[in-house]
């Protein structure tokens, strides 16, 4: 009898240590509870669910479903249900964003194995892996595949079977994910020095010193690029006249991306403000203060922004009448930049959590 | 054993009241009863009690300051009101309950990681206040940052970052003007002992491994931008060796890494140096080894001078004498930290005096400081001065006529400020009374003003002191000198013409003088030269003059701090420039407070409880069987109310489940002087002993505790206990029944220091009466008697004769039974082999250091185990019911290695003897456990 109660409580404790590491909390609205006005209709949530690990940093869309990564080692799909549809395990977890291009994905690695992987999200069993020491998202242009690694080296590979077509090696370690505008594509090193790499040629060239450390990049037509600093710096960088245009100090980080609506720059810094900025001069027209510390990237909905904060807040911004129109408490800080797919607005935050919003 | 459980609860009622070490140790006394208030921020709850205000919403803005500043910096949130706890002076900070432990005098605050707590006190200095509160809150948003990243990547059981590296970081991100490196750190290049990354833990906890933290942290930030530091904070999660994680973000090996490091220190401080000369290449050094600082001069005749100064090099603080050209070993002035008398000497902080035969300096006495007066000449204390409202004093100093007693002190309050007092009236004077920081005074000639060392300067706000003089006539306050440097230490010529201080206005801290001609009146601006005279390559301080052409002075270097001698001529004089090397301002400097909008509320603190721990446990012993069960303890924020629940049950079948039951609550006050406790329990299940041997115990109770500390050294302990107690033997003598009310009674005095495995110095003993009576029954009848002391003799630095002397009696119905033998009691006899309700021991032991240091060294690294102790032992000692049977001894030898400070592994070697004959057979006993 001893031996039947000890066994039992045994596989209690060894059920329920298997069952906490597997958990799924799910809660689905019955009713649809609105969080507040989006321009002239509402935002309504509709489910939060969890996962394994914290959601990575982006999103993206695969034939209705959210592509999700965790921090952990896995590739999720979830339908607008909240369902997950497929869930891959990798052998390293996601470094930034999943790169998608009809059924595949491209993404690389790092943490138990540094891969570039492509995988096809219909068939998973379609994928093919390249050793490839990076922590960085790959660049797509074209039908060539740019990924940088930590040492400097730039790989340029097919889409196709990655194959390697050209290496070139910078002096410095990079610094920031590269990225496309125009069909050329950007690398930031550790030094500050902007380079371009010209496709399919793989012509290396400096472009610029930066005055600033990006921690966000966000690409305006095909000439000009906006850089939001670690320090607060924002600058704005013409690549065909290959100079600044501008910059002006802000106070606090920037992290995430700024908006550009009505010929204005919507900046969220990590000193609880928000910033309006004129695109063409580069002049600062308000500072609102808004009490949280701006974290993720800003979606725009409309005459509003929509972003997360550290503060475990969803918050929306009435650009017009710069003030806030509302916050949503979630359950932790937000991480993952917020995505408007169709009517529906997606975000991540810390211990494991997803949410889907609907605008109706 | 099943009578562990009950041990064990006992023994939280024990660690909850905090004796230092179980069975003795120091007291932790809750002197002074604070109205606790609490200051809700934005961001903070701080906790604090009115007379301190000033210094709370000072310390409110600079704590929400930082927090805008870390948030960004760490890009993260905290999500919950961190709890700051400020204290307005040091010696009210170590009366804190938050952690149970002793505070040292070196603690500047603290971060309490499993609650979140901060607590700092003020201690009369905006800058250094600034400047802890930027420190521990680098903590809080570390920690916070860590454990979000590995929550998020479920990595739960990952390493948390090196200490080095957290407190690496705090000093890195804390300090705001690095204008010079560290002095410390400066040595520990010079002289060798700097230790690489990869070798820090050698040196964990100590000030040189913060220092060498944060020059590293500095070294990789400059080496590759700022943001490196997030990049690898954000990167923790790759590897469970931190130095991989470096690696991993930085590109560079760490050996590669490391070695830049130190040549660039190198590099810059052996520039710095270049033209420095030794210390000991001129001057003369009075003393070796240890901690020797804040000399003071003694003429005890026309020929005999002596230099007085406070030492540790005992492990204890003490004043030493050591006589001028006399090669005589030190003589030991005033014994201190043994007695209540002198409990504490502040050793960095407060300097002495004298005047005549009479000796001025300041312990920590109970609650306060007191100065004491102590005639050198009788070799007694004549009387203290001891003021209710004035929390700490640091460097009296006597007027020329010594009649009055010049000194800087903190109030209840904080605030640091200079005092007088005058002897023939018994009249405190409070000369100023401000925020700024004060201290280090020293009167003028015809005490018509002062010189003393303040923040209020211009450069006061970034943590500089300068000097300043005061005009006791009409209160005007003048600077001395002024500019972005240190000016401290000041000491008057006997002619009044040359002030002589210590500055580290070139860089680190040499000898000034100013001269002070007859234009010079305190209060009044008065522009002069400055000389340096020593240029070496150690920090000098506190300079005192022996007569107008000899000085004594601290020199600090290859880590340690001794007294020297040196004789002034006009060669040593270099000008370095102005008094003024900044424009002084009329007005002072104001610390900017809290502003009104970002004050939440203000509220009387009533109580604010969460968890401390909580756990479950199941166990399953082949013999016993299974047991389960679950602790809970809660506290309140500042620590002083406790809650303990322990719940479990040892049913080996499903009928017994019931009755195998077992629960203890306990509630516990340390908030005030005498703490207490007091709750019930139940305990129910087989127990074992040699005496009774198995037997079924149920024994439902309450109990009440307390202890009144009278000194940090001695208390009074009581235990009552009111059971319903039921035994059964399982055989003829059936079922006990008893209505137990028991009573002890203890004395304990403890004053030992302790080593590396055990006390070195000191002693301690307790003494305990306790009677045990069944009110219904009358089954239960007995007294108990238990006494021992302990002594240890400290024959050399590192050699120590301890000796041992215990008796326990115990009769009467159901009397206590009392069991020795083992590596703790009886060496070479079985463990608990030996029991009677009488025992005798005596343990006699030379301990000294066998191997200074072990250190393992594997492919991958090495271990240090610290170093092995050696013993050598004579005990003897027994245990009887009745009649005496004779003594039982045992002799030998025994090593002793202390393991990461908190186990000691023991091994013995000996023989067994009656005293009438050896035995023939030698015994090897390995167990664990501090010495005696």
């Amino acid at each position: 009898m001893r031996r039947v109660i000890f066994a039992a409580i045994v596989f209690l404790i060894l059920g329920w240590r298997c069952a906490e590491r597997h958990r799924v909390y799910f809660q689905y609205g019955e009713e649809v509870k609105p969080i507040g006005r989006v321009g002239d209709g509402n935002i309504n949530f509709l489910w939060v669910r969890s996962l394994l690990a914290a959601p990575g940093k982006d999103f993206e869309v695969f034939d209705g479903s959210i592509v999700v990564s965790d921090l952990r080692n896995r590739l999720y799909l979830i339908n607008e249900m909240g369902k997950i549809v497929k869930s891959i395990r990798l052998k390293g977890s996601v470094n930034g964003k999943v790169l998608i291009n009809g059924e595949y994905a491209y993404f690389t690695t790092s943490g138990d194995r540094f891969r570039l992987i492509k995988l096809s999200l219909r068939n998973t069993g379609d994928k093919i892996e390249k050793k490839v020491y990076s922590v960085f998202e790959p660049v797509l242009v074209d039908s060539l595949l740019l990924v940088v690694s930590m040492d400097g080296k730039v790989y340029c590979m097919s889409k196709e079977n990655l194959g390697v077509v050209w290496i070139r090696k910078l002096k410095n370690r990079v610094y920031f994910a590269p990225f496309s505008v125009d069909g050329m594509v950007y690398i930031i090193d550790f030094s500050g020095r902007l380079f371009s790499v010209e496709i399919p040629y793989g012509k290396l060239r400096k472009a610029t010193d930066l005055p600033t450390m990006p921690e966000t990049v966000l690409p305006v037509d095909d000439t000009l690029i906006v850089f939001g600093g670690r320090d607060g710096k924002l600058l704005l960088y013409n690549v065909t006249e290959n100079r600044i245009r501008w910059m002006v100090k802000l106070h606090g980080r920037i992290v995430s991306k700024p908006l550009l609506k009505n010929g204005m720059l919507i900046v969220g810094t990590m000193a609880d403000s928000i910033y309006m900025v004129d695109f063409k001069k580069g002049k600062v027209l308000d500072r609102i203060y808004i009490g949280e510390p701006v974290s993720t990237d800003m979606v725009g909905v409309g005459t509003v922004a929509i972003f997360g904060s550290l503060s475990r807040k969803l918050i929306c911004f009435d650009i017009i009448k710069k003030q806030v129109v509302w916050k949503c408490k979630l359950k932790g800080r937000v991480i993952s930049n917020p995505l408007l797919f169709g009517d529906f607005l997606v975000v991540g935050c810390e211990y494991k959590y997803v949410y889907l919003f609907e605008l109706r | 054993m099943k009578l562990i459980k009950a041990y064990v609860c006992i023994f939280f009622i024990f660690v909850a009241l905090y004796p230092q070490y179980y069975y003795f140790g120091r007291n932790k006394i809750q002197y002074t009863k604070f109205d606790w208030h609490v200051l809700k921020t934005k961001h903070f709850d701080i906790y604090y009690y009115p007379e301190m205000e000033e210094f709370v919403e000072i310390g409110a803005r600079i704590a929400e300051e930082a927090y805008l500043e870390y948030q960004s910096r760490f890009e993260h949130h905290i999500n919950r009101e961190v709890p700051l706890i400020f204290y307005s002076s040091h010696l009210h900070f170590q009366q804190t309950n938050v952690i149970p432990y002793f505070i040292p005098e070196g603690t500047g605050g603290f971060f309490e990681f499993i609650k979140g707590r901060v607590v700092i006190p003020a201690d009369g200095s905006y800058s250094q206040f600034r400047h802890a509160i930027r420190h521990e809150l680098v903590h809080v948003f570390f920690t916070s940052k860590v454990n979000s990243i590995l929550i998020d990547r479920q990595k739960l059981d990952h390493p948390f970052p090196p200490l080095w590296f957290n407190e690496g970081l705090a000093e890195y991100f804390s300090i705001e003007n690095r204008r010079y490196p560290d002095m410390v750190l400066r040595d520990a290049v010079l002289k060798g002992y700097l230790r690489r990354i990869t070798e820090i833990g050698e040196i964990t906890g100590s000030y040189l491994m913060y220092k060498e933290g944060e020059s590293f942290l500095r070294f990789l930030a400059d080496k590759f931008g700022k943001d490196i530091i997030l990049r690898i904070i954000e990167n923790v999660w790759v590897d469970e060796d931190f130095t991989h994680v470096i690696e991993f973000v930085t590109g560079s090996s760490i050996e590669d890494l490391q070695d830049e490091w130190v040549l660039s220190l190198q590099k810059r401080l052996l520039t710095d140096i270049k033209d420095k000369e030794s210390a000991r290449s001129r001057d003369v050094k009075l003393t070796e080894r240890g901690f020797n600082v804040k000399p003071a001069v003694y003429s005890s005749s026309d020929t005999l001078i002596k230099v007085l100064f406070i030492s540790n090099r005992s492990g204890y603080t003490d004043i030493y004498a050591k006589s001028l050209g006399d090669k005589s070993n030190l003589e030991i002035i005033v014994r201190g930290e043994r007695t209540h008398e002198y409990e504490a000497f502040h050793l960095m902080r407060s300097r002495m005096d004298v005047h005549g035969n009479r000796l001025a300096f300041v312990t920590k006495k109970g609650e306060h400081d007191v100065i004491h007066i102590f005639d050198l000449k009788a070799g007694r204390n004549l009387f203290d001065l001891e003021f209710p409202n004035l929390t700490a004093i640091s460097s009296p100093k006597f007027s020329a006529d010594g009649k009055r007693l010049l000194f800087s002190a903190l109030d209840f309050g904080g605030y640091a400020d200079i005092y007088f007092y005058d002897f023939d009236n018994s009249l405190l004077v409070r000369l100023t009374d401000d925020i700024y920081n004060d201290s280090d005074p020293i009167w003028l000639p015809d005490a018509r003003g002062v010189i003393f060392c303040s923040d209020r300067g211009v450069s006061g706000k970034d943590g500089f002191m300068n000097l300043f003089s005061f005009n006791i006539v009409d209160k005007k306050i003048a600077p001395l000198t002024c500019g972005m440097e240190n000016d401290i230490s000041p000491s008057l010529s006997p002619d009044a013409r040359e002030l002589l201080f210590c500055s580290n206005r070139e860089g680190k801290y040499d000898l000034y003088v100013l001269p002070l001609d007859e234009g010079f009146t305190p209060g009044e601006l008065y522009v002069s030269r400055v000389y340096r005279i020593t240029s070496y390559t150690g920090d000098t301080f506190d300079p005192v003059w022996v007569n107008d052409s000899t000085i004594v002075y601290t020199l600090f270097e290859d880590y340690s701090f001794n007294i020297m001698l040196r004789y002034l001529d006009e060669d040593s004089l270099a000008y370095v420039g102005q008094n003024y090397s900044i424009l002084p301002e009329v007005t002072c400097w104001k610390p900017e407070r809290l502003s009104g909008d970002r004050v939440k509320t203000r509220q009387i603190y009533r109580g604010k409880y969460s968890l401390d721990i909580a756990q479950g446990q199941l166990t399953q012993d082949p013999f016993f069987g299974s047991m389960g069960g679950a602790q809970i303890a809660i506290s309140d924020v500042l620590g002083d109310r406790r809650y303990e629940i322990l719940i479990y049950n040892n049913a080996r079948t499903k009928s017994e489940f019931m009755n195998s039951f077992n629960f203890f609550i306990g509630r516990y006050s340390l908030g005030r002087r005498t703490n207490f406790g007091y709750g019930m329990y139940r305990f129910s299940g087989e127990r074992f002993n040699y005496y009774e041997g198995f037997y079924d115990e149920k024994r439902v109770g309450a109990f009440f505790v307390l202890q009144y500390p009278i000194t940090h050294f001695n208390r009074f302990e009581n235990v009552v206990n009111l059971a319903y107690s039921q035994k059964d033997w399982y055989d003829w003598r059936g079922v006990r029944k008893a209505w137990i009310v028991e009573n002890h009674f203890s004395y304990v005095y403890d004053n030992s220091i302790w080593g590396l495995s055990g006390p070195v110095d000191g002693s301690r003993f307790i003494v305990t009466l306790g009677y045990v009576v069944d009110v219904r029954y009358s089954n239960v009848s007995y007294y108990t008697v238990i006494a021992d002391f302990r002594r240890y003799f400290r024959l050399r630095l590192y050699l120590t004769y301890a000796v041992r002397v215990a008796g326990f009696v115990s009769e009467g119905k159901e009397a206590q039974r009392f069991y020795i033998g083992g590596s703790w009691t009886l060496r070479g006899y079985p463990l608990f082999s030996i029991w009677g309700n009488h025992c005798f021991l005596f343990n006699q032991e030379l301990r000294f250091p066998f191997i200074t240091s072990v250190q393992l060294r594997f492919p991958r690294g090495k271990v240090n185990l610290g170093g092995i102790q050696g013993a050598l032992f004579v005990d003897a000692g027994d245990a009887w019911e009745s009649g005496f049977p004779g003594l039982r001894g045992s002799f030998g030898i025994g090593f002793r290695i202390n393991i990461g400070g908190y186990l000691v592994l023991r091994y013995d070697i000996g023989r067994r003897t009656d005293f009438r004959k050896i035995s023939k057979s030698t015994f090897y006993q390995f167990f664990f456990g501090w010495d005696f």
